[in-house]
């Protein structure tokens, strides 16, 4: 497990995480969302053994992150803008990767090769964005890691290899004990391999769930009358989100609805509708609950 | 042959629920029939391997599945609480039917309906 405690980082004097904390069991598979600038990349760096953190502890399984080499050995870190030695092809970065990782799985690697179909031998400074990507994921999948640490993995990648990726990481998961992050902004590709979702905003975690829960959380309610004049009555609910379009009133709600159901049912609305709720919605409304994207 | 519509506001695993059930009563999947194992259907989808997992215990919950330890998992020979997926389906048709009702359709139109198909399915 990892285990985040009270964890704070500032750059200068500039606030960037503060009082973080957050557990990721082991074997479990979570996504990490939050706003631009929230702070997902820097407290990716700080897991991976990167960065210091100011205040706080990271330990994986009881042991301290930073500056413990023998842990790092089962840490992969892939940053949205992997590292590469300069003029490098894929082969020399795999000869450098074998030195530091001695559980470096050659056979895993030519299969991710083939997967993600690039040369060894072409210059990877030559690569474009996202096969650069591509290659920093060969590199980090063929580590065999306990944890690999994704930071912005889909977001560069095409829709194919966006579920090659998926489909390798299913697999991982079932062939051993893996603990992954994946920061993303694509709320509906972490919904498909991720078994939970953490949201960092205003420098902390504010959400981390299962997706199921937080799915079972969330209420999406549309409600038609033939006359709209609910107003009063569904604002006094608490909404995290309300809005009305003509006759029909959609709203989201927290918690448990059950008795409330009952009530809005019995205020005789000719449409009632219970919609599944999306991960995005989720972090739309949130957002929004806290002021921000708003539009004037 | 199960595909998720990534549009789908329905979870992932009652996604796979409704296609394998509804797979059992179209007779695709007939009894004895092994599933597909949980890491090919997860590692096909794309998918986490527990939302499988999941959706095959409530399969195998409400009897339309079993599972051999060791082996995989079978569609079972009688679904006896074939009830539930009735159940789901008739509350499905009860709303569109209520909307067609408000549209003006006649109770005519639907007892035609009904003819036909029940008489198309004896004849076959």
């Amino acid at each position: 497990m990892i285990k985040i405690t009270g964890v704070s980082k500032r750059f200068n004097s500039k606030i960037v995480l503060e009082n973080v904390h957050w557990e990721v069991p082991k074997g479990s598979i979570y996504g990490l969302v939050g706003p631009n600038g929230a702070g997902k990349s820097t407290l990716l760096r700080i897991m991976a053994g990167v960065l210091p953190s100011e205040t706080g502890s990271i330990t994986i399984d009881q042991q301290a992150v930073y500056d413990n080499p023998l842990i790092k050995r089962h840490i992969l870190f892939v940053s949205d803008d992997p590292f590469f030695l300069p003029q490098s092809n894929l082969k020399e970065m795999r000869e450098f990767y074998e030195i530091f990782y001695p559980h470096f799985n050659e056979g895993m690697y030519n299969k991710l090769l083939g997967l993600f179909r690039l040369s060894e031998f072409d210059r990877i400074q030559e690569f474009s964005k996202g096969m650069k990507r591509q290659a920093g994921l060969i590199l980090a999948l063929s580590v065999n890691p306990d944890v690999l640490l994704l930071d912005e993995a889909f977001d560069g990648l095409d829709p194919v290899m966006r579920l090659t990726l998926k489909r390798i990481l299913a697999d991982e998961l079932m062939n051993r004990e893996m603990t992954v992050v994946i920061s993303s902004h694509n709320l509906r590709e972490l919904e498909d391999i991720c078994d939970r979702i953490a949201m960092l905003n205003d420098h902390s975690i504010t959400i981390q769930d299962e997706i199921e829960a937080l799915r079972s959380h969330y209420h999406k309610l549309q409600i038609g009358y033939t006359e709209a004049t609910q107003d009063d009555y569904f604002k006094s609910l608490n909404p995290l989100h309300l809005e009305k379009r003509g006759h029909v009133y959609m709203m989201v709600l927290k918690g448990d609805v059950e008795k409330l159901l009952i009530d809005i049912k019995a205020t005789h609305p000719v449409l009632f509708e219970e919609i599944p709720i999306t991960m995005e919605e989720v972090f739309v409304y949130e957002m929004e609950g806290k002021g921000y994207g708003q539009l004037i | 042959m199960i595909t998720l519509s990534p549009l789908s506001r329905i979870p992932i695993y009652q996604q796979i629920i409704e296609q394998i059930l509804a797979q059992i009563a179209a007779g695709i999947l007939s009894p004895d029939t092994q599933m597909p194992g949980v890491r090919n259907l997860a590692k096909d989808l794309g998918i986490n391997p527990n939302t499988v997992v999941k959706a095959y215990n409530e399969l195998e919950r409400d009897g339309f599945i079993f599972s051999k330890p060791g082996i995989g998992s079978f569609v079972s020979k009688s679904y006896q609480n074939n009830t539930i997926l009735i159940q789901v389906k008739m509350d499905e048709l009860r709303k569109e039917l209520t909307l067609l009702k408000r549209l003006g359709v006649k109770k005519s139109s639907f007892d035609d309906l009904l003819a036909t198909l029940y008489e198309t399915e004896e004849d076959a």
